[in-house]
């Protein structure tokens, strides 16, 4: 019996360290246009509970955003009425449209990004991840993670100095279609 | 290349995270079935090794009495994959006129969704996988021996309910409950619902839960789930809560008498 109640005050002890991020996760929720950010994150944080052995101990954050998008992706599909028997790859693209207000140029050079590209580049610069946290988290190796960065940068930059301003803000769409 | 870009698309960042506690959540959480690889990790380790040795005697013992005989037990401890595509329920009549869906497994989906516990009876899993035509699932109840419930052969359990195979669930109905209602007695006498399926994805649901008795059942990749309720009362009544408890969807189960 001390046994059994050791052990479940060390798992929650774990857990606690990975409950820590429930704002972080909320936060990549809500800007990645989750309809219900909180729940969102409550789901995450509750499908680490029942596989917590799989959540590294170091550092739970991509893990813990791989899930979410998992859940946004799926959120994205339930709303374009596709079967959830569809359950081909991850296609980032699928990701729904944030609700959130965002810088306009910025707006408008990220939109000039594929959906690979935008999200390598939003996980270091949002969500903060090393480069190895979101190779881990998009489960690509960090070498093809650095290509993908340094494109999304390289294009960020051109489209920043030389975007074409004719997406003059008055005449961009209310929200972005793939972010 | 600068990293001043990275920088300014940090600035912009709509949404910076914050530091959020919600001890309630926390609570709520953690009073759910947690991971079985971690908790309780040395006990259990222990018993498999008893469980296993014991296992492997009874193995050896079947094996010489039986000789290998098949036929009447066909399927009958089948791994799940070989199962589902030996398909015993077969194929399945579509709309009038349409002739028949003969459903074929796809090897790389099959998975066990849950696992649950009729007391006084033992442990069933619920195993599941996706078929071709899309939109249609398989499934199967592996009893505590190993066995099929549905099966002719089905073991010595009386769980009742359709031949294990493709076509069993509709895929498509992700608005509302679909699962399979069952029932099986426990040696004490008792009389149990098993009830199995996949729940409704509306909000984000984590568990199911009888209202009539209170028992709760974890749901499974975000969808499936399975649960052995008391026989109180003529039926039950089913929910979904998420991971705060709010309620998200209920439906009624009711035999009428």
């Amino acid at each position: 019996m001390a046994h059994e109640s050791r052990d479940r005050a060390l798992v929650e002890a774990r857990f606690a360290g990975v409950f820590g991020h429930l704002g972080l996760i909320t936060a990549y929720a809500r800007r990645r246009g989750a309809r219900d950010p909180d729940a969102l994150a409550a789901e995450t944080m509750a499908i680490a509970w029942r596989r917590l052995a799989d959540v590294p101990s170091d550092d739970p954050r991509p893990w813990l955003i791989a899930t979410a998008r998992n859940l946004l992706l799926a959120e994205g599909r339930r709303r374009r009425g596709v079967s959830v028997g569809d359950l081909d790859g991850v296609d980032l693209a699928a990701l729904p449209a944030p609700e959130v207000e965002l810088d306009a140029e910025i707006e408008v050079a990220l939109r000039a990004l594929s959906a690979q590209d935008r999200e390598a580049l939003l996980l270091v610069a949002w969500e903060d991840l090393t480069p190895a946290g979101a190779a881990s988290s998009l489960g690509i190796s960090a070498a093809a993670f650095r290509v993908r960065l340094h494109r999304a940068r390289r294009r960020l930059v051109y489209e920043l100095e030389h975007g074409p301003r004719r997406h003059a803000l008055d005449n961009r769409q209310p929200s972005l279609e793939q972010l | 290349m600068s990293d001043r870009v990275i920088d300014r698309v940090r600035a912009a960042n709509p949404a910076p995270a914050t530091m959020t506690t919600d001890e309630a959540l926390f609570a709520r959480i953690v009073s759910l079935p947690g991971d079985p690889r971690l908790v309780g990790t040395a006990k259990r380790g222990r018993l498999r090794m008893r469980t296993r040795g014991v296992a492997l005697i009874i193995a050896a013992v079947m094996l010489s009495a039986t000789g290998g005989a098949f036929g009447l037990g066909a399927f009958s401890h089948d791994s799940p994959k070989a199962l589902f595509e030996a398909n015993p329920a077969g194929p399945f009549p579509w709309r009038p006129g349409q002739g028949v869906i003969v459903p074929e497994v796809i090897p790389s989906t099959v998975r066990l969704a849950t696992t649950f516990t009729v007391p006084g009876v033992g442990r069933f899993q619920l195993w599941v996988a996706l078929s071709r035509p899309k939109g249609w699932l398989c499934t199967a109840i592996r009893q505590p021996d190993g066995t099929y419930a549905g099966l002719p052969s089905g073991g010595s359990y009386q769980l009742a309910g359709p031949m294990p195979g493709c076509g069993m669930l509709g895929l498509q109905d992700i608005r509302g409950f679909d699962y399979w209602p069952s029932s099986i007695g426990s040696a004490d006498g008792r009389e149990w619902w098993v009830a199995w399926g996949y729940a409704p994805r509306t909000g984000h649901p984590v568990e199911v839960r009888d209202e009539v008795s209170g028992i709760i059942a974890p749901i499974g990749d975000g969808r499936y789930f399975a649960i052995a309720i008391p026989q109180t009362r003529p039926g039950f009544r089913l929910q979904t809560l998420d991971a705060a408890g709010r309620v998200l969807v209920t439906d009624r189960f009711d035999t009428g008498h």
